[in-house]
């Protein structure tokens, strides 16, 4: 097994999906490999469902210093939450301009106007 | 130079000018009011709102509401984002009196974990989706349609939020719960409308 082999089936295995005589030869091989260890290790750190739980936090830079290094360093090991936080990202921006372009084309009505000064003039 | 002798940039200055003209009740000073920023409070009380009647009634609300307290004002924001957060609060008044029609759980549009809490299923890249103007003005009329898909309970956080942008504690303060409550809502509304979104932008696997 090589290195992206391995990063690859450790996915899997966290999903549950990786076929019970195959953990062996992840075992074996991280045992082989530093950096392989280190990958598991990093991904054992932090779940994606506590990525995703505290992700507007990361965003909005609300978590403690050490914390966002651990959601940094999931971030670097893991294409999923970070394929997650993209989209996130990107439907943010979208609703903001989905919304924006409706009050750019927004003219205003005379009746409203006429509206609001007549309530003011009632008023007075 | 205003006889203080502090220089003023010249929207500043034509701002001074329409308060001490509303403060005096200068003839048509008003009416400049409600034509210059009437559009954009419209706007912004319609995408809460959804109603074009209600949205109108809270702008007219808002401006009655903005010269019964032209004396509070202290001119150190911008008479627009003055008038902003008082159409906010006409609108808020109009959502408790409606009472909140359609408050579902969101939970069908959530990403679901394995125990081991992994993602259950691998997520897909997006793709930009909206090359030209023509995909983009479509792109933006599916997006606005999936907000508006939103239940209440979440729709209005995240436009408080992400379009109004006010703060976390402002919305707790308007929608009355918890500063945590209305976090988790902004947070679960921008996934849910992520998940909504995603069919139209995501890679083909």
């Amino acid at each position: 097994m090589n290195c992206p082999e391995f990063r690859d089936k450790t996915h899997e295995h966290l999903r549950g999906n990786l076929p019970r005589g195959e953990e062996v030869e992840l075992k074996a091989h991280a045992e082989e490999c530093s950096e392989c260890s280190d990958f598991t290790s990093t991904c054992s750190e932090l779940t994606c469902k506590e990525f995703v739980d505290f992700l507007h936090s990361f965003i909005d830079g609300e978590l403690a210093k050490e914390r966002a290094t651990v959601f940094d360093r999931h971030l670097s090991v893991c294409p999923d939450c970070t394929a997650y936080l993209e989209s996130y990202r990107r439907t943010m921006e979208l609703s903001v301009l989905a919304m924006t372009d409706l009050s750019v084309s927004e003219k205003i009505p005379e009746e409203l106007v006429l509206a609001v000064l007549n309530a003011q003039k009632q008023g007075e | 130079m205003t006889r203080t002798g502090i220089r003023y940039p010249g929207h500043v200055l034509e701002e001074r000018t329409l308060l001490d003209g509303l403060r005096e009740g200068v003839p048509h000073a008003f009416e400049e009011l409600v034509r210059k920023h009437a559009g954009r409070m419209r706007a912004t009380a319609l995408r809460l709102l959804t109603n074009e009647t209600d949205a109108e009634d809270a702008v007219q609300d808002a401006f009655l509401s903005a010269l019964r307290s032209l004396g509070t004002f202290d001119g150190r924001a911008k008479l627009g984002t003055w008038l902003h957060r008082i159409t906010i609060n006409a609108v808020m008044m109009r959502l408790r009196a409606r009472g909140v029609r359609n408050e579902t759980a969101l939970d069908s549009h959530l990403p679901e974990f394995g125990e081991n809490g992994t993602f259950a299923a691998a997520q897909m890249r997006w793709h930009e989706g909206a090359d030209t103007p023509a995909l983009r003005d479509d792109l933006c009329r599916r997006v606005r349609s999936h907000i508006e898909e939103l239940p209440d309970n979440y729709r209005i956080p995240l436009i408080l939020r992400d379009l109004d942008e006010l703060s976390h504690r402002e919305i707790a303060e308007a929608l009355d719960v918890s500063e945590n409550a209305a976090k988790l809502r902004v947070h679960r509304a921008r996934q849910a409308l992520r998940d909504l979104i995603e069919p139209h932008l995501a890679e083909p696997a």
